[in-house]
């Protein structure tokens, strides 16, 4: 136990710099200074679909994405770029704990940021009239998405040199551009099954069906959301757990 | 150090069993590497025992492949290694007793050497106490910048804090490539001297250095590499004494060199005499020979001899010559 620990200790540090987090944690709180900015509206069913809007667009569409596939590609990735990798796997230590590690680090920081923006939001929304019953919905959908974005990316971080390309590809095109003209497409959409669970535990007076559209035509419950989270752990530490038996590279 | 395998061609330089050691600890079978059509390292075979063993060899020879084989980090693509008698790839325990410093610049720049220790001891599963952290750090003689980020640090501490990572766990295996590379001849010392004091604890120490100086203050036995291949092995006067097809030169200062010169031509192991700075230099292909013949010519012609001293028995001068037999 103490080796994972100590591997999420340092990858923790190692990902949270502080430039990472002035630059993470201004982005967080951009969908909460645009619903700041743009509501107008003293009706609070019309608060609700604002806040709706602004959540999935900057928030779970982008937010989420862009500053967990960043951390978790980084969390293996730099490891590789900088050699470090040998002071990890030449110790009497499994690869899954590594893998695992590294993971559970990246999830970490990520959900970290997404509970400023999730917070910030609801904040926002309760400054504006709105109940802060909303956040808890929210941090578990954004959980859930940096758990399944961290497991994914500290995986592709293993292989890929050029994973922070592959990750914006990913959100910026397949997951906003293919998956928005091919619905049928959206359960392969991570952050729209993190924003599926939150929709499907927000509080009765939130108008989430208004936002199922964004869904596509996978609307995921929390249980199914939850199996779909850790199925994608499972499948990808295992993945990189077997990767890193192959030393050869590194 | 008794046995070297260099002889007159280069593929009989590859003799195998002076490479080999009783005691052995880590054991290297017939390992070759190759990387696509790039064969890294060829058939090589040797063992390293408790003590310092220098592994040489120009850029390129395959002395960090082997030594990433021998920690387990690359797979031979033919033949085994064997550390403490198990596959280091198979059984991730033997890492307790291995430590290794690679020689790129592999450190963790947002960690203090206090911080990277104590990791290296907690992912070593040994103790991780501030005082253990301590007394590694100690050992390098770094505690005074050990709270500072490594990032900070000049190459030469850079390769201490590693040093001090790879101690924490009391290996009885150090595999080090280049660790000395950056560091002021200060830090030398202190390393050399540490590396001195883990070799009398009885520790195997297997070191890699294009520093051949160096490597002749750290220890007499060394494997030689060239080309991927095992050109010679044992201690360093033992080889370059079994390299006959290459004459000996020896210094030999005298008070009458020109009447010490002339009676030298008669001995037969004699190919060269030159004068050089008031005395001679002189080419042999049989060093007891010569040292048989001197005394004996000396005394019948009345000559004090100040000075014998054979000048290419250094590590340098041995591995110019097996250099040039490469090519």
């Amino acid at each position: 136990m103490r080796p994972l620990l100590s591997i999420i200790r340092v990858t923790v540090g190692q990902l949270t710099g502080r430039t990472r987090l002035l630059g993470f944690g201004l982005l967080s709180l951009v969908p909460a200074v645009l619903f700041a900015a743009a509501s107008r509206s003293a009706n609070r069913g019309a608060l609700d679909l604002e806040m709706g809007v602004l959540m999935v667009v900057p928030f779970f569409a982008l937010v989420i994405p862009i500053t967990t596939l960043i951390l978790a590609g980084s969390a293996l990735g730099d490891e590789r770029r900088d050699k470090t990798l040998s002071f990890l796997v030449l110790r009497p230590i499994s690869r899954l704990e590594i893998a695992a590690g590294k993971t559970i680090a990246a999830t970490a920081v990520s959900t970290g940021f997404a509970i400023v923006g999730a917070l910030a939001l609801s904040l926002v929304w309760f400054a504006l009239g709105g109940g802060i019953d909303v956040f808890p919905p929210i941090l578990l959908g954004a959980t859930l998405a940096c758990a399944m974005y961290s497991a994914v990316f500290v995986l592709l971080g293993n292989v890929l040199a050029r994973v922070t390309l592959a990750g914006l590809l990913y959100v910026l095109f397949f997951e906003t551009v293919i998956v928005e003209n091919i619905s049928r497409l959206a359960g392969a959409s991570i952050w729209r099954i993190g924003l599926g669970a939150t929709l499907a535990a927000m509080p009765g007076h939130f108008p989430a069906h208004a936002l199922l559209g964004a869904l596509g035509d996978y609307i995921p419950s929390i249980g199914s959301a939850l199996i779909v989270m850790g199925s994608i752990t499972v499948i990808t530490v295992g993945t990189c757990t077997v990767l890193l038996q192959r030393t050869d590279a590194i | 150090m008794a046995a070297t395998p260099v002889a007159p061609s280069r593929d009989a330089l590859a003799a195998p069993d002076p490479a080999r050691l009783a005691n052995s600890t880590v054991s290297v079978q017939s390992v070759s590497k190759w990387f696509g059509t790039k064969v890294a390292v060829s058939d090589v075979s040797c063992s390293f025992g408790p003590g310092i063993t220098g592994l040489l060899g120009p850029n390129g020879a395959g002395k960090t492949t082997l030594m990433r084989m021998i920690t387990g980090l690359l797979h031979p693509s033919e033949g085994e290694v064997s550390v403490f008698g198990t596959d280091p790839r198979r059984d991730a325990a033997v890492y307790r007793r291995i430590g290794f410093v690679p020689e790129d610049d592999a450190v963790y720049g947002h960690l203090s050497t206090r911080q990277l220790v104590r990791y290296a001891a907690e992912l070593s599963r040994s103790d991780a106490s501030p005082h253990a952290v301590d007394q590694a750090i100690a050992k390098v003689n770094m505690l005074d910048a050990a709270d500072r980020p490594i990032a900070e640090y000049s190459k030469g501490m850079r390769q201490r804090a590693k040093v001090a990572a790879a101690l924490v766990n009391h290996p009885d295996l150090l595999v080090l490539d280049e660790p000395l590379n950056g560091a002021d001849p200060m830090q030398r010392a202190v390393l050399i001297g540490l590396f001195h004091e883990l070799a009398e604890a009885g520790k195997t120490i297997i070191v890699s250095s294009h520093v051949l100086g160096e490597v002749e203050r750290m220890t007499d036995r060394v494997i030689a590499i060239l080309d991927g291949k095992l050109a010679a092995a044992g201690g360093i006067r033992a080889i370059r004494a079994a390299m006959t097809h290459i004459p000996h030169k020896v210094r030999i200062d005298a008070d009458q060199p020109r009447t010490l010169a002339t009676a030298l031509m008669d001995v037969p192991a004699i190919v060269g005499i030159h004068f050089q700075d008031g005395g001679l230099q002189v080419e042999t292909s049989d060093l007891a020979a010569l040292g048989t013949a001197l005394p004996v010519l000396a005394t019948e012609r009345s000559i004090r001899v100040t000075r014998f001293e054979p000048v290419d028995a250094s590590l340098e001068s041995v591995f110019r010559h097996l250099l040039s037999i490469r090519r």
